[in-house]
């Protein structure tokens, strides 16, 4: 479908940074493309689809929906079928051979999609090998997407092929606002009207773009400014060489833009605002960049950019001043000390034997801790495995064994009846002359059919067993674990997994939360955890252990996850008289031989000469992964949580 | 036997006890389509599915483009499918036709081809000819969407319903087809939060949200009781007894949409709008232009021709619940509607 009557660019209030970048994408293309990046609502596809009316070149929309062979290209079912001959039905990458491809939510586009995107973009060449075809097309686009941070980022790889990056921003002014609201209103009630009104400034906005491009050939770079180019790409500690060429580009753009034939620092500088933001090493979601475009868009915010870079030369020193702002600050450390000296013998210290100090159950002394400073949970879970499941959800992609999910290709291994109809007759085509077709115009045999593949999310089901005895109110432990229960909850939230807690303290474990896909509900019976009395640790892995294996018997395809939060020093045994740790050991090591569920263990307890490692050994004999309370947070070992083995 | 034809009744929307704002959110929708659907959130057994099916009896009759079967509005050109544009850009002469405004349901369990479209089967296998068959998306262009359980939705068919809202057409690129259409379409969907949360970015297609819960009042309770056993029992005297209430509502709603164009909006009133904007700190620019369109609708509904500042009192709610910016796990998200009322009083002042 045309688009007609688009919403005109120069019609566009405001949002001088994102069109600015587009147009500077028009005059040179060799930029590379763009990303456009923000929070809902702030009219990045309009102005994307109003900067692509000014331009000259082929403009195509990817739907999130496209499949493989529409993409790629793939055998012509009708031509082959009355030809008798293999045919090419040329894909979308072969249509945008010198055009621009748009993608709206591009963080959302399938992964297999992606990949087919990069070595295309990279190669600037469309390999068709497929179905008995095989074909190579030039294949050279600007990639324009558009995203908002809060389902997830970018890989870096797909952000690289990127030219610039641009945050975008709703307006802040009211009465811009309002104008805003008038146009709007205006374009809704008679679009033809309203793109007539503004023919006129689009008319001059062509000829501008047009006129830049002429003079874009004969803007030279002097030695200095290579210099300068170099220089910056070097202070903001970038990965590869793509950067300083995309300044560089970049910059004679916005010298062309200028009407000049020569690049000064300040356009360098300009170029490296929008080239390299997304290049650093240290990117982060735009929360943590936002700072950066609080500043009118001018020569200064240019400054302070290059400035900041050179601030921040180092990586590891930026994680940490993170990990810093994540710990309590300093008022609270001392609080910490002041108990710690004040009452070096409440908790356990013995885990083996029940100290006499604790309560009984009807006594206890009730404590309700806030919750801690969340923190940045990096990407944890399983990975994407080949066994086929049902179910969905966001953390796990996996090959989905009923006739829903993703159909991501077909294959001719028959195993689900799930036809994949164009696939099928994609197969028969060729034959079609020699096979004998009364009635049919394709006559399919058994071994042209095909199945789909297809592919889906399934949930996890986090299980968190919370310890909620008296010695982790000691020294704001407890709010510590919130914080990482709620950071956990967080990621669990954007990637839909499935959420249930069990809390033990006193003489008894308790499903405070039965599994269930609303974080929030996690979130709320969180805040409300209180701690006091023994530590009946065993009791809680049972309890979860019990969870899971319920919600097992409803679905055998979850993905469970027991995350245990205890410093180990559990001292109620489940039968009257065991020793509690080795009744507790012995329990790990049947769940590990068990398989069913995957486990990790956050180890609350502070490491100093009183720590006895006990959720360590808890950890070992699970088979889990263990984390200290203060080593999650840290930046420098998500590479191990990443690292995080399958089911 | 009964059982089966007591199926195709539908319980009067006039028979429906309090839930006013739910109610409200579908009218103003309805009206002017451009608002962007509302999302019903709530409890189970709170009406929500009833309201929907009861509505589809008032929807007003749309002019189209005869034959079309994306129901194209002749005066529309930026947004007609390929055929219809055809024809108007060549000044062929479009028949058209006066159609009842439809609700097209979107089943949890449906797969993408289904939604989208796909290649047509008949076409592909009798006469080896690539046809595009339309999907529930091309159904429902000009019409309403509805989901039941919306948060119980596939990812990857949430993706394509993103991708359709938010331009207003439905672009397939699969299975060898290669086609695009319009799906201008009132999204509306049910669903209990208990049950899982809805993805952000499908929060944010929505023009209103509405909470409903069960209502505590026990007359209104045992009304509601009791109208629905009248119902069940002798469906057919029971919605002629409220056909006249009905015929009614339909009437106010296919005027309010004649009038919609006329009706004014005060620079004052849209300066209102956008300072609640700011000051609820709502993403983007989407929620002050849905209300502005929410105030021109609701005016019309009330047969005047200009938007007053109570006006704003009324849609406010339904515009920015869903829209306020909160953590994911901040507590029960309330809506601060002294601080609205006090910019809305200030501005009053002024003018």
């Amino acid at each position: 479908m045309q688009r007609a009557f688009t919403f005109p660019f120069s019609a566009i209030i405001g949002q001088d940074e994102p069109k600015k970048a587009l147009l500077l994408n028009l005059i040179n293309p060799k930029i590379g493309g763009l990303i456009l990046c923000g929070e809902k609502g702030t009219a990045k596809s309009t102005l994307v689809r109003a900067a692509a009316a000014l331009g000259s070149r082929k403009y195509l929309e990817l739907p999130l929906s496209i499949s493989e062979d529409r993409l790629v290209g793939s055998i012509d079912m009708e031509a082959t079928i009355s030809s008798g001959k293999l045919c090419l039905q040329a894909g979308i990458l072969a249509d945008a051979d010198q055009g621009m491809i748009y993608v709206d939510e591009v963080n959302l586009l399938p992964e297999h999609i992606v990949d087919i995107l990069l070595n295309v973009s990279s190669d600037k060449m469309n390999r068709v090998e497929r179905e008995g075809l095989s074909a190579v097309q030039p294949c050279d686009f600007i990639l324009i997407g558009t995203m908002n941070a809060e389902e997830g980022f970018l890989r870096p790889q797909l952000l690289d092929r990127f030219g610039l990056f641009v945050f975008v921003q709703s307006e802040k002014d009211p009465a811009k606002r309002v104008d805003i609201l008038k146009r709007r209103q205006a374009y809704d009630c008679s679009a033809v009207d309203f793109v007539q009104e503004y023919a006129h400034s689009e008319e001059e906005l062509k000829k501008l773009i047009h006129e830049a491009r002429t003079r874009l050939l004969s803007v030279v770079l002097t030695d200095k400014n290579l210099k300068d180019i170099v220089e910056l790409c070097l202070q903001a500690n970038i990965d590869g060489h793509r950067g300083d060429l995309v300044v560089q580009e970049t910059a004679k753009a916005i010298a062309a833009l200028a009407q000049r034939k020569y690049v000064t620092k300040e356009d360098i500088e300009e170029a490296a605002h929008y080239a390299l933001a997304h290049r650093r090493r240290n990117m982060q979601p735009p929360e943590e960049e936002e700072h950066q475009h609080d500043h009118p868009q001018d020569e200064e915010t240019t400054e302070d950019e290059t400035q900041q870079e050179e601030a921040e030369p180092d990586i590891q020193d930026d994680a940490h001043q993170e990990n810093d702002e994540t710990e309590t600050d300093g008022s609270q450390d001392f609080d910490r000390q002041q108990v710690e000296e004040d009452q070096p013998d409440t908790g356990d210290r013995d885990p083996e034997t029940p100290p006499q100090q604790q309560a009984k159950p009807n006594q206890l002394n009730e404590q309700v801790f806030e919750i801690g400073k969340p923190f940045k949970v990096r990407k944890f879970g399983f990975q994407s495995d080949r066994k086929p499941r049902t179910g969905q959800g966001k953390r796990t992609e996996i090959r989905s064994a009923s006739k829903s999910g993703r159909y991501i290709f077909s294959t001719s291994v028959r195993k689900y009846d799930d036809l994949a109809l164009d696939a099928t007759i994609r197969a028969a085509a060729p034959f079609q002359r020699s096979r004998n077709r009364t009635d049919v115009a394709i006559a399919i045999e058994t071994a042209d059919i095909r199945e789909k593949v297809r592919q889906k999310k399934v949930h996890n089901l986090l299980v968190f067993v919370v310890d909620g005895s008296g010695s982790i109110g000691v020294d704001r432990r407890m709010a510590e674990a919130k914080a990482a229960v709620l950071s956990i909850l967080q990621d669990a939230y954007v990637k839909r997994d499935k959420v249930a807690m069990v809390v033990f303290h006193a003489d008894r474990a308790d499903v405070v939360l039965p599994p269930t896909r609303s974080v929030q509900r996690g979130y709320t019976l969180l805040e409300e955890i209180k701690t006091g009395g023994k530590t009946p640790l065993n009791a809680g892995i049972a309890k979860a252990v019990q969870v899971v294996k319920g919600e097992f018997t409803k679905d055998k395809n979850l993905l469970p996850m027991i995350i245990i939060i205890t410093d180990g020093r559990g001292n109620v045994p489940m039968k009257t008289g065991e020793n509690p740790r080795l009744e507790l050991m012995e329990m790990a090591q049947e769940i590990q031989k068990d398989k069913t569920m995957a486990s990790m263990v956050i180890d609350i307890e502070k490491s100093n000469l009183l720590s006895f490692g006990l959720a360590r050994q808890l950890a070992v004999n699970l088979d889990a992964s263990y984390y200290k309370i203060d080593e999650l947070k840290s930046e420098s070992l998500l590479a191990l949580i990443e690292n995080e083995r399958g089911i | 036997m009964q059982a089966e034809k007591k199926h195709q009744y539908v319980f009067p929307f006039s028979a429906i006890v309090g839930q006013d704002e739910m109610k409200t959110g579908l009218m103003l929708n309805i009206v002017d389509p451009k608002i962007g659907g509302v999302l019903v959130f709530g409890e189970k057994g709170t009406a929500k599915s009833t309201a929907v099916r009861a509505i589809a009896e008032l929807l007003p009759e749309i002019t189209v483009v005869k034959g079309c079967p994306f129901r194209c509005d002749p005066a529309n050109p930026g947004a007609m499918c390929e055929e219809c544009y055809e024809k108007y850009l060549s000044g062929t002469p479009m028949e058209t036709e006066q159609v009842k405004m439809r609700v097209v349901d979107l089943p949890v369990s449906a797969t993408e081809d289904r939604v989208v479209g796909s290649l047509d089967i008949e076409e592909a296998i009798k006469r080896g000819k690539k046809k595009f068959e339309p999907g529930v998306l091309a159904q429902a262009n000009r019409g309403i969407l509805y989901v039941d359980e919306i948060n119980l939705l596939d990812d990857h068919i949430v993706d394509l319903l993103l991708d359709s809202a938010a331009m207003g057409v439905n672009t397939v690129e699969r299975e060898g087809v290669s086609y695009s259409h319009p799906a201008n379409f009132i999204l509306v969907g049910t669903m209990n939060p208990e049950e899982g949360e809805l993805r952000p970015q499908l929060l944010d297609r929505f023009g209103l949200s509405v909470e409903i819960k069960g209502l505590r009042n026990p007359e209104q309770r045992v009304q509601i009781v009791r109208l629905r056993s009248e119902f069940d029992n002798a469906p057919v005297s029971f919605i002629q007894n409220y056909s006249e209430l009905d015929a009614e509502l339909g009437r106010k709603i296919a005027e309010a949409c004649k009038a919609l164009p006329e009706v004014q909006i005060s620079d004052e009133i849209l300066l209102t709008d956008a300072k609640i904007a700011i000051a609820l700190d709502s993403d983007g620019h989407r929620g002050d232009i849905t209300m502005m369109k929410a105030l021109l609708a609701a005016a019309a509904l009330e047969g005047r021709k200009e938007v007053t500042a109570d006006d704003i009192l009324l849609v406010v709610k339904m515009v920015f619940l869903h829209r306020l910016k909160s953590l994911p796990f901040e507590k029960t998200k309330t809506f601060d509607l002294e601080m609205v009322r006090k910019i809305v009083d200030e501005s009053r002042h002024k003018a």
